[in-house]
């Protein structure tokens, strides 16, 4: 093999590991979470915000919501995968309302949201979770 | 006052006890040495130190007791208090008393929310026009009927039977 081949050979080789080096350095976990509906009783509802809205499907949705109104108030979970809609309504007569209106709350456009009406329709459990691993919302 | 400047008042009185009991039994052994005058304007100075430092350490309770006051008030502030909602109930609950009757026309608009929402379920789809009808129905019925009617129309939607035709907030 000439010189001139194994420098070229040695430099795109440095070159790469390099390049491979700085990639792995900047990347931490990524996790995707797409959406799940259970519609069985006490069948959970769940998906990160990010990977639902970055989906190829455009008719999956999940969200929250903390409506207000002059007769009173509530936290509303929402989700839909394109075939199956499920929710929860947690009105303020209920003691834990507030808990359930505090990790509404705590929902922004990055979170894993998850949620488990009840059989009357009201929220047995809201989680809201926000991580370095789940993925931005894309435009 | 602090516990340091207590005692040192403490040890000076002491001293003074102490001089004057020694300034006695030498005055026992040699009369000449403390006259009459002098020996009550010691017993007078000893009382009014007396009394300041019973002052002192009066002053130094109350300072003690001020600050108990202040730390428990405090622990107070801090303290989770209940939220508005939830102790306007108790307080209710603890009282015994009910929350007002519905009206007439809140019964009535009941009636209206509940054969609204019967229409919605039967139609299988919420549709932003069921939205807005339900909103002014819900906002002139009664609280027990209005609670009732949303967590069926949840319930509808849950078991698929009723589906909404945009994504968003319930109402």
């Amino acid at each position: 093999m000439q010189d001139g081949t194994l420098r070229r050979l040695l430099s795109v080789g440095i070159a790469t590991a390099v390049l491979g080096a700085a990639s792995w350095s900047v990347a931490g976990n990524r996790w995707p979470y797409p959406l799940s509906i259970d519609v069985s009783p006490g069948g959970w509802v769940e998906g990160q915000l990010g990977t639902v809205r970055n989906s190829a499907d455009t008719s999956k949705y999940i969200g929250c919501s903390i409506d207000s109104y002059s007769w009173g108030s509530g936290v509303y979970c929402y989700a839909f995968d394109g075939a199956n809609y499920k929710g929860c309504w947690h009105p303020d007569t209920r003691s834990n309302f507030s808990r359930m209106a505090m990790a509404v709350q705590a929902l922004d456009g990055d979170a894993l949201l998850q949620f488990v009406p009840a059989a009357d329709g009201s929220c047995d459990m809201i989680i809201v979770n926000q991580a370095s691993h789940w993925e931005p919302k894309q435009p | 006052m602090s516990w340091g400047k207590l005692q040192l008042a403490g040890i000076a009185l002491a001293a003074l006890v102490l001089g004057t009991v020694v300034g006695r039994v030498s005055g026992m052994t040699n009369a000449s040495s403390i006259s009459p005058g002098r020996d009550d304007s010691t017993l007078r100075k000893l009382d009014a130190l007396e009394q300041q430092v019973r002052q002192l350490a009066a002053n130094n309770r109350q300072a003690v007791q001020f600050a108990s006051a202040s730390t428990a008030r405090a622990a107070a502030a801090t303290a989770v208090q209940p939220p508005p909602l939830a102790a306007t109930r108790a307080a209710i609950s603890e009282s015994g008393e009910e929350l007002a009757a519905p009206t007439e026309e809140q019964i009535a608009a009941g009636d209206r929310l509940v054969a609204l929402a019967d229409a919605v379920i039967a139609s299988g789809r919420l549709t932003a026009d069921d939205r807005r009808s339900l909103r002014r129905a819900l906002a002139a019925s009664d609280p027990e009927r209005r609670e009732a009617t949303i967590l069926t129309l949840v319930r509808a939607m849950n078991e698929q039977r009723l589906q909404p035709t945009e994504p968003g907030p319930f109402f």
